[in-house]
């Protein structure tokens, strides 16, 4: 469709009301680096997370993990076990409570600021063929992508401004793949481009008053975060694997659920 | 969530309303605006910072907040205007800032260009049009919601959008 009206643009090179409707439609400018950088010390954003240019790395790794991927890391290994032979992708803890060793907190926030690459940047960095969502819901649009070296990951942010829904892919192999989730959370089965996935509401939420830092600039400080498992929250993940991937849809809001969310995963090509 | 907003005064609720704003809100100044990126973070922060003073005096859903702060974003950017007394057109616009990654380089290249040349007459607009324009299809907003924004009956709303087009056609430059 977007192809199809620039394509016309460039023979007319006078636009019609319509492909100006369309143009402006297309001007969806976005806050950069910076700005993100100087909103991390508003007074709303908690004090104690701090952090600077030099720990923009592994807070990117953080990001990434703690959103994306939540492994295995802060279970009991034998639950694990257990859960990995009933559930395929997800694990579920023993109780609604957890905690894990980070280099850094959760970003809240700031997670915008990661997704900084064009989709056609993504595709160099990532090394292989990205699949990318065709039919996104109403008014979302494409608004960065985000490449994880260390697990060949690739993350797609798009938004409506109020939403967003992240696309993730990466080749199977690199890590465990399976994503911590409460105890109380519910696993639905589900088909997805004709295989099995799985579907849970809900997130892992920072205990308030819980996260400290040290304040110090070098990368890999440790610090114990206190999470709990809201199944309330309105967020919403659907994984599944094929062709030797795992693919994961995560969606945050309540417009998009379930079924709109296995609808997008069908459209990936 | 939406239409649920608690007061403001509570950190993480404004904390969630950034979240979930300033992207509206920076869409916004960029639009009225027009550039550069730096003065539109500026105000974009700028808009936050004086939400976050005024916070205890307001109250109402998120949907209502959204538009209280497009409205300090408004005050800022006339204030913005009548201070500098010129608006010009970002000669920066990057690619990133276009949904329209997706075309060749040819066709983004075409893009680019129809892009600053629509910023250019969009500054030729009234403020009034002008805002229309920015809410209609950089937020999205739909039409009955951009009637009680600025006060106008949607049928007046709808009317200007069509002249408006109208307009930015007839005025688009020939030799392009």
């Amino acid at each position: 469709m977007l192809q199809e009206e620039n394509s016309k643009r460039s023979k007319s090179h006078l636009p019609s009301e319509e492909e100006i409707e369309v143009l402006l439609s297309q001007i969806k400018p976005r806050p950069g680096t910076s700005f993100y950088e100087k909103m991390g010390h508003a007074p709303w954003e908690t004090p104690r997370i701090r952090f600077s240019p030099r720990l923009a790395r592994p807070l990117v790794v953080t990001a990434l993990m703690m959103i994306l991927i939540l492994s295995a890391s802060f279970t009991i290994p034998s639950v694990q076990a257990v859960a990995r032979q009933l559930l395929r992708y997800f694990s579920p803890s023993m109780s609604d409570l957890s905690s894990v060793q980070s280099p850094l907190p959760l970003p809240g926030g700031q997670v915008s600021a990661y997704y900084t690459l064009s989709l056609g940047q993504a595709q160099i960095e990532a090394g292989y063929t990205l699949k990318t969502i065709t039919e996104l819901p109403d008014n979302m649009v494409f608004s960065g992508a985000h490449i994880e070296p260390s697990l060949k990951a690739a993350a797609f942010r798009y938004s409506n401004g109020r939403d967003d829904l992240i696309f993730t892919q990466r080749p199977l192999g690199i890590i465990t793949e399976y994503s911590s989730i409460g105890a109380s959370a519910t696993v639905d089965p589900v088909q997805v481009r004709g295989v099995r996935g799985e579907f849970v509401s809900g997130a892992w939420r920072l205990q308030s008053g819980q996260a400290t830092i040290q304040e110090t600039s070098l990368p890999g400080t440790q610090t114990n975060l206190g999470l709990y498992w809201d199944a309330s929250f309105p967020q919403h993940n659907l994984r599944w694997q094929e062709n030797g991937m795992a693919f994961e849809l995560l969606c945050t809001g309540e417009t998009i659920g379930k079924t709109k969310m296995i609808e997008i995963a069908d459209s990936i090509k | 969530m939406k239409g649920q907003n608690k007061s403001l005064q509570d950190v993480d609720t404004f904390r969630r309303l950034y979240e979930r704003a300033h992207i509206i809100v920076y869409r916004y100044i960029y639009g009225s605006l027009g550039g550069p990126v730096q003065e539109v973070e500026d105000l974009t922060a700028e808009t936050f910072m004086r939400a976050w003073k005024a916070r205890n005096r307001f109250e109402g859903d998120e949907d209502a907040a959204i538009g209280w702060l497009i409205k300090i974003a408004h005050n800022l950017v006339i204030d913005n205007y009548r201070r500098k007394q010129t608006h010009g057109v970002d000669e920066e616009l990057e690619e990133t800032q276009l949904y329209a990654q997706q075309a060749g380089p040819e066709e983004r290249l075409l893009i680019r260009e129809q892009v600053r040349i629509l910023q250019w007459l969009l500054h030729n607009l009234t403020p009034e049009q002008h805002e229309i324009i920015v809410l209609r299809y950089m937020l999205d907003w739909p039409v009955n919601r951009i009637a009680e924004h600025v006060g106008m009956l949607e049928n007046t709303v709808s009317v200007s959008l069509r002249r408006i087009l109208q307009r930015l056609r007839d005025n688009w430059p020939d030799r392009y």
